[in-house]
């Protein structure tokens, strides 16, 4: 009789623990906390690139993907993306709502995208002369093929630039449009990065001699150190906001912190280049940019040309990707400038109602 | 100090150590955002970022060296050993490459595939 009185003095003692305000408070608030530690560490298994699609053709570490149609084509002129050397190739189909390349499968369009891969200490003699001539080349002759007809060039940031040089090199027809995405072209106002990379200040030798492959932290680091704050403790704070709402959308939210954080290395060779020849001497735009023996001139890009660029772009100011309108000898070119940073354009909540539709208008018109 | 939610559904806390720490970004962010962004496009900052990844690359060069000249002691192979190997794979692929390319332009001139 008196364990049981025990007992029940100490259930009912629990009882009122257990209803204790601030304790509850205290749990709810340890909940919320570890509902920001999975969102942050989940992050690394988020679902990306939802599209279907199949390898048409591959070299060492780079696939060339053709996305699965579900209908036929409708369009003739079939899109090959070109992706940045940096980042991870599925930021254009990220996730469901949030896909470019769906996007551009809905228009009617068949579409290819130039995935460089993990590039790797082997790969420390890759420049930029060698990904056009063995890679790009490659890719478009198999695209071309396939679709028996030339193709419209999409480049995004330094694929953008990869694929300028590449329009420029090659006047045989295969690229019937070129379409450049957040691209620095013009590097004599390049922002921050310029300031940084100049050459009595950056070890540029040492950083390539020390690194095969530059690993993809450094210039993730000199990104986060564009805006410290923001990028650093202000992205979980404000994710911390963000969680209290239930109509927070936690999987895109995560998709984007993984390609974030997700850096692939880029190769010294490229790196190299990238820096000296772009970056330091500018010698694109002032037309000393050699590549495989021949120089690459900007004037020799006659194609119809779409360059969009971005109003907040810190990664490639305003002054980096708005000149190569006024280089090439286009009759048909364009600039689309888009209210927004050097990725939210493309994947952001105003991409599928802003970007989306004015590259498809422009794609569309100039198919036939 | 009750944290009124911005919506019905939004999640709120009686006391709530995360609204504070909000604030104090919120505060430290407005009170050096400006002066940050100002400092990072100066040559000084740049300078002196040259000199901090000096010294981390040249610490990891002598890191990378010593762990291969032990490993090269113990008759073991090094990274670069590795690296070296997978170039010259790198390099029969492109040969391949290349006379899959005169295949190709064989093909095109003949007007038929050869095989393969």
């Amino acid at each position: 009789m008196e364990t049981e009185g025990l007992l029940g003095r100490i259930s009912s003692a629990l009882e009122k623990v257990a209803h204790y305000s601030p304790l509850n408070q205290g749990l709810s608030l340890l909940e919320h906390w570890l509902d920001l530690v999975n969102t942050v560490q989940g992050s690394r298994d988020a679902a990306v690139g939802p599209t279907p699609k199949q390898v048409v053709w591959r070299k060492n570490k780079a696939r060339l993907y053709r996305y699965e149609r579900t209908t036929p084509a409708t369009r003739k002129t079939p899109v090959l993306c070109i992706m940045p050397l940096i980042n991870r190739a599925y930021i254009l189909d990220l996730r469901p709502g949030a896909s470019f390349v769906s996007y551009l499968l809905s228009q009617g369009h068949e579409v290819y995208l130039l995935d460089w891969g993990d590039w790797n200490d082997e790969d420390r003699s890759l420049n930029i002369d060698v990904l056009l001539e063995q890679y790009v080349a490659r890719a478009v002759r198999v695209v071309a093929k396939q679709a028996g007809g030339p193709l419209t060039l999409l480049g995004y940031c330094i694929g953008g630039a990869v694929a300028t040089c590449f329009t420029a090199l090659h006047e045989e027809g295969l690229i019937k449009n070129l379409v450049l995405l957040t691209t620095p072209i013009d590097f004599t106002d390049a922002g921050p990065f310029g300031v940084w990379t100049r050459p009595e200040v950056f070890p540029l030798e040492l950083l390539t001699s020390v690194f095969p492959a530059v690993p993809g932290a450094y210039p993730d680091v000199g990104s986060k150190l564009l805006q410290p704050l923001p990028a650093g403790a202000g992205q979980f704070v404000r994710l911390e906001e963000k969680l209290r709402d239930p109509r927070f959308d936690v999987y895109g939210w995560q998709a984007m912190f993984r390609w974030v954080n997700e850096g692939v290395a880029f190769p010294s060779g490229c790196y190299r280049q990238w820096i000296g020849d772009f970056y330091q001497h500018n010698r694109l735009v002032r037309g000393q940019l050699v590549m495989n023996g021949r120089k690459v001139l900007l004037s020799n890009i006659r194609c119809p040309l779409l360059n969009v660029v971005a109003t907040n772009d810190i990664i490639a100011p305003r002054p980096t990707t708005s000149t190569i309108l006024g280089q090439v000898s286009s009759t048909d070119k364009a600039e689309l400038v888009v209210k927004g940073g050097h990725v939210g354009i493309v994947v952001g909540k105003a991409a599928a109602t802003d970007l989306w539709p004015k590259v498809g208008e422009w794609l569309a018109a100039r198919d036939a | 100090m009750q944290n009124k939610p911005q919506t019905p559904t939004t999640k709120s806390f009686a006391i709530d150590p995360f609204l504070v720490l909000r604030k104090v970004y919120d505060t430290v962010e407005q009170l050096t955002g400006p002066a940050i962004e100002k400092l990072i496009t100066t040559e000084r900052f740049a300078r002196l970022n040259g000199k901090v990844m000096e010294a981390i690359l040249r610490t990891q060069r002598a890191t990378r060296e010593n762990v291969s000249t032990t490993l090269h002691l113990l008759n073991f192979p090094a990274r670069e050993d590795i690296v070296r190997l997978g170039e010259l794979v790198l390099q029969l692929e492109e040969k391949i490459d290349k006379l899959g390319d005169r295949i190709e332009a064989l093909e095109q001139r003949s007007g038929k595939p050869t095989g393969g």
